[in-house]
């Protein structure tokens, strides 16, 4: 049972959302994307980068249980690349979600990476996400804008619900951060993936 | 897809209208045109909850198998659209076998009507509707869902479960503290963490073998899809799934648990991301009664299985005829990831087919067993078949290799199996054992070819060589089997089960001491081997090493406390060094073990007897005979106390006469103590020619040792006949004449 590729957004949102916004345009301000504390935080803004290069989004949901067993493999991939200027972010896009729950699951399953609650979809929208797990990588700039790389799932391990492989074969977010680091282009922008639909969206 | 933007578009602004809307909206009327009802102005809590009470909350709830809940109007709207994909994909709520086939108790799905409800309600806007019109929400059962079991035990080590990597199977080891033999009507599993157990099967091991298992690496539990020594008791399948409700079981049917037996669990567990700890909890219902009626589990097989990498439609078939009429009351196929379909069947005698199962989308993970809503009865004649077929190509996802491997039959889930299990009912409980020897034969058989194969292409290999070597001796073919096992250990001398069996075989053609040496060697390999202790302790009483033999029944029963063959052996010694006391102690324990086992009844009888406790003597007599009706030994010593005893309670010449003249039947009048026994109980009788008579018979007959030891006594009591005088038994620390 094949998802459907279509976008949700409705066509004139399409519109502003296209290609072209990621171009040399300044970044949307994410005021609506917090912190744990509630402090509204621009993850892609100049100056949270220092020497950043790559932002990577990982988009997870406590209670999903295909998102959850893509812990280790994101922490794996964390590790990889934990030398290289490359920042990986924990979002959590159900506004349900309140704090003390995110503390919990990020302690229970090992994450540290900064947390961001995209109460209001802002980064949702910017990413595409449309499940967890999900992921996002940004090319950071030293002009200061934000290119979406490449965003999608993070490897094929799973098809659809019910069918997946009992290991994955193409690690599509590993082989994106590598293009990315050497400046190549991604063999793929983005992919299908699969898991628990992000509530709320349109 | 691109066509359907517009009316996304459309969706989409209804969506958000209707979403902004107050909840509880006036549904539209309801008058006249009621399909216009049902299909527009849905809400959750008219149309919606319904469904998901009955069909998705039961594991969607805290504490069960679900990631998540689904109990409240929030709870399901958030999550609409992915409820209306898993539904009208029919991954949920889960059930594989073919909707349009046979059918089955608690049979999950939903019909077409309310996957499309699910769709349109969402389409609509979620609505929540009046709150009067939300149904009651359904109520669980805390605790355990049979009600209070009457043996609670658990994992003794608690098994921790990597956070990440592959499925994991593992067989989980665990010995059932029952001191006495118990029958089972039924059996629950609180696995302990729910949404990573995937399901879980049981089998029990009366051997223990499987601790040996166990022991090999540090951990709780070994790897393995094949149970080994572990077996399926008395036909009863026990398996766990997410959601399903124990089966509560018969009123006439149990399974026989004897003390000192383990349970071998199987779990099927699924990494979460986090690291997780189980120790999962079993709980024992027993029947107060044993059972009157069978039921039998007929293991279908075919391990031939060789997958060339990349075949798409690899077929796999096994068939058996049922030689007796049954009932078909459960099935449960198993294979494992490259299956893609299975079907059974049953061809009739008058070739009509009739479905057993048949699953066209085969996944490994949502493995069941299915019990019939109504059993299904097989004639005797029927054959029970399977074909399964498998997918090793690159293009079934589950593929446990990339790029694809042969595969074969084996015991790691990346390993292939082909097997059916169909739980049956013997029409008439009489044919149980024909049809147990029956099945055992053709399986026996069909093994035995498989092994046969394997150790012709593989002559090296000491593990094929070995189960060929079981098969022929399980079939009685004691020379070839001894062949085999030789050659096994000549291949590979640390095998503990060769050196066992082979002492079986060696010993059985009277090869004492090189069956002895094959005992000790199967115990240097596992010194916990309690049959191999038995059987050396046997050998060493035959051959006169009295303390030797006490030594190994005491470490049989260490290793198995209750362990009724070695507590019978013991029991034995101790009759025949003037413990009498303690060998009565020992046979006590036999008895307690195993009240099936008819021989220790009768030891401890006579044991009984020699202690001048005729009373219980003979009740213990009376119990072996019901056993065991045409025990020679009972027969004749029963015969005895009851013919010649004082005591008007016990004397009961008429019935002494009955056994004593069956032992003489039974054993052709040529044999001399039956002849003895039924002269008392004839001279009791007053019949004194009669027993003058048969004394007589028994002198004239050929001199044997036990003849010899005898004589003197049948000439004394013959005496006595003459003077018309009968033997008289009193209560005492010893009878006269005791044989």
């Amino acid at each position: 049972m094949r998802f459907r590729p279509y976008s949700r957004l409705p066509i004139w949102l399409l519109l502003l959302a296209g290609p072209w916004s990621c171009g040399p345009r300044q970044a949307e301000p994410f005021d609506l994307v917090l912190d744990l504390a509630g402090n509204p935080v621009d993850p892609l803004a100049r100056s949270m980068r220092n020497d950043t290069e790559i932002a990577v989004f990982l988009f997870m949901a406590g209670e999903c249980p295909i998102s959850n067993r893509y812990a280790p493999e994101i922490q794996r991939i964390g590790r990889l690349f934990q030398k290289e200027p490359v920042r990986f972010w924990s979002v959590y896009p159900d506004p349900e979600e309140d704090p003390q729950s995110i503390s919990r699951h990020q302690k229970e399953f090992g994450y540290s990476f900064g947390i961001l609650r995209d109460t209001g979809h802002q980064l949702v929208k910017r990413c595409r996400a449309r499940v967890t797990p999900e992921a996002a990588v940004f090319l950071l700039n030293k002009q200061g804008s934000a290119t979406l790389f490449y965003h999608g799932r993070i490897d094929d391990r799973y098809a659809d619900f019910g069918q997946a492989r009992a290991e994955a074969t193409i690690h599509d977010l590993e082989r994106a951060l590598r293009a990315a680091l050497v400046g190549e282009p991604p063999l793929q922008t983005s992919t299908l993936a699969v898991g628990c639909f992000i509530p709320g969206l349109p | 897809m691109k066509g359907k933007m517009g009316l996304s578009v459309c969706f989409a602004l209804l969506g958000f209208l209707f979403a902004s809307c107050k909840t509880d909206q006036e549904p539209p009327s309801t008058g006249l045109d009621n399909t216009r009802a049902e299909t527009e102005g849905l809400t959750f809590n008219r149309d919606i909850a319904p469904i998901v009470f009955h069909n998705c909350a039961p594991c969607h709830r805290p504490g069960q198998s679900g990631p998540f809940s689904l109990l409240s109007y929030r709870d399901v709207a958030k999550r609409a659209e992915q409820i209306v994909m898993v539904t009208q994909s029919r991954f949920m709520p889960p059930w594989r076998p073919d909707r349009a086939g046979n059918r089955f108790m608690n049979q999950r799905g939903l019909d077409k009507k309310e996957i499309r409800l699910l769709r349109q309600w969402t389409e609509q806007g979620r609505i929540e509707g009046r709150p009067e019109d939300l149904p009651e929400p359904p109520r669980w059962e805390e605790g355990w869902a049979l009600g209070k079991p009457d043996l609670v035990f658990r994992m003794e080590e608690s098994y921790e479960l990597a956070a990440g990597g592959r499925d994991v199977y593992r067989n989980f080891v665990i010995p059932i503290p029952s001191e006495e033999l118990r029958y089972v009507r039924a059996l629950d599993l609180r696995p302990g963490n729910k949404r990573i157990v995937h399901h879980a099967t049981m089998r029990i091991d009366r051997t223990l073998s499987s601790r040996d298992l166990d022991r090999l690496d540090s951990e709780p539990g070994f790897d393995s899809m094949i149970f080994s020594k572990a077996e399926i008791p008395d036909g009863f399948f026990l398996g766990w799934t997410p959601g399903k409700l124990p089966f509560k079981g018969y009123d006439d049917m149990a399974w026989r648990l004897e003390p000192g037996t383990d349970l071998v669990l199987q779990l099927h567990l699924q990494p979460s991301g986090k690291p997780e700890r189980i120790q999962p909890v079993i709980g024992l219902y027993f029947a107060d009664r044993p059972p009157s009626r069978s039921m039998m589990a007929i293991v279908l097989e075919n391990k031939d299985i060789d997958i060339p990498a990349g075949a798409e439609n690899h077929r796999v078939s096994a068939a058996y005829r049922l030689p007796v009429d049954v009932d078909a009351v459960s099935i449960y196929p198993h294979a494992h990831y490259l299956a893609k379909h299975t079907r059974v069947w049953a061809t009739l005698p008058d070739q009509s087919r009739l479905p057993l199962i048949r699953i066209e989308d085969w996944d490994f993970n949502w493995q069941d067993e299915y019990r019939y809503a109504e059993p299904i009865f097989l004639p005797k004649g029927t054959i029970v078949s399977f074909d399964y077929v498998y997918d090793n190509s690159p293009q079934n996802i589950r593929n446990p290799f990339h790029p694809p491997q042969r595969i074969v039959y084996g015991g790691q889930s990346t390993d292939e199996m082909a097997e059916l299990v169909l739980q049956v009912i013997p029409r008439d409980p009489k044919h149980l054992k024909l049809l147990m020897a029956d099945y055992n034969r053709a399986s026996l058989t069909r093994d035995l070819d498989y092994f046969l194969k394997k150790t012709l292409s593989a002559p090296r290999s000491a593990l094929f060589a070995y189960e060929t070597g079981l098969r022929y001796m399980q079939l009685g073919q004691r020379e070839k089997a001894i062949s085999f096992l030789e050659t096994s250990l000549g291949l590979d001398p640390a095998q503990t089960e060769a050196h066992f069996n082979l002492g079986v075989l060696l010993g059985g053609k009277g090869l004492d001491a090189k069956a002895a040496s094959h005992y000790r060697e199967a115990l240097k390999y596992n010194a916990n081997h309690a049959e191999a202790h038995l059987n050396l302790g046997h050998l060493m009483d035959k051959g006169g090493h009295l303390s030797k033999a006490t030594h190994h029944y005491r470490e049989a029963l260490r290793i198995k406390p209750g362990y009724a063959l070695a507590y019978n052996n013991l029991g034995f010694i101790y009759a025949r060094t003037n413990r009498l006391d303690e060998a009565i102690l020992c046979y006590q324990k036999a008895v307690r073990a195993d009240p099936q086992q008819a021989l220790s009844h009768t030891n401890l009888a006579e044991a009984l007897a020699l202690r001048g406790l005729f009373s219980k003597a003979v009740t213990n007599f009376e119990r072996a005979l019901q056993l065991a009706p045409d025990d020679i030994h009972a027969l004749t010593a029963l015969s005895w106390i009851l013919s010649t005893h004082t005591d008007p309670k016990l004397r009961n010449p008429k019935h002494g006469a009955v056994l004593a003249a069956r032992a003489c039947r039974l054993t052709n009048f040529r044999e001399p103590l039956p002849l003895v026994r039924l002269a008392a109980a004839s001279a009791a009788l007053n019949q004194f020619p009669r027993a003058l008579q048969l004394a007589e018979m028994a002198l004239i007959l050929p001199q044997t040792k036990q003849l010899q030891g005898l004589a003197g006594d049948i000439k004394r009591q013959m005496e006595l006949y003459r003077r018309g005088e009968t033997l008289k038994l009193g209560p005492g620390p010893r009878g006269q004449n005791e044989p």
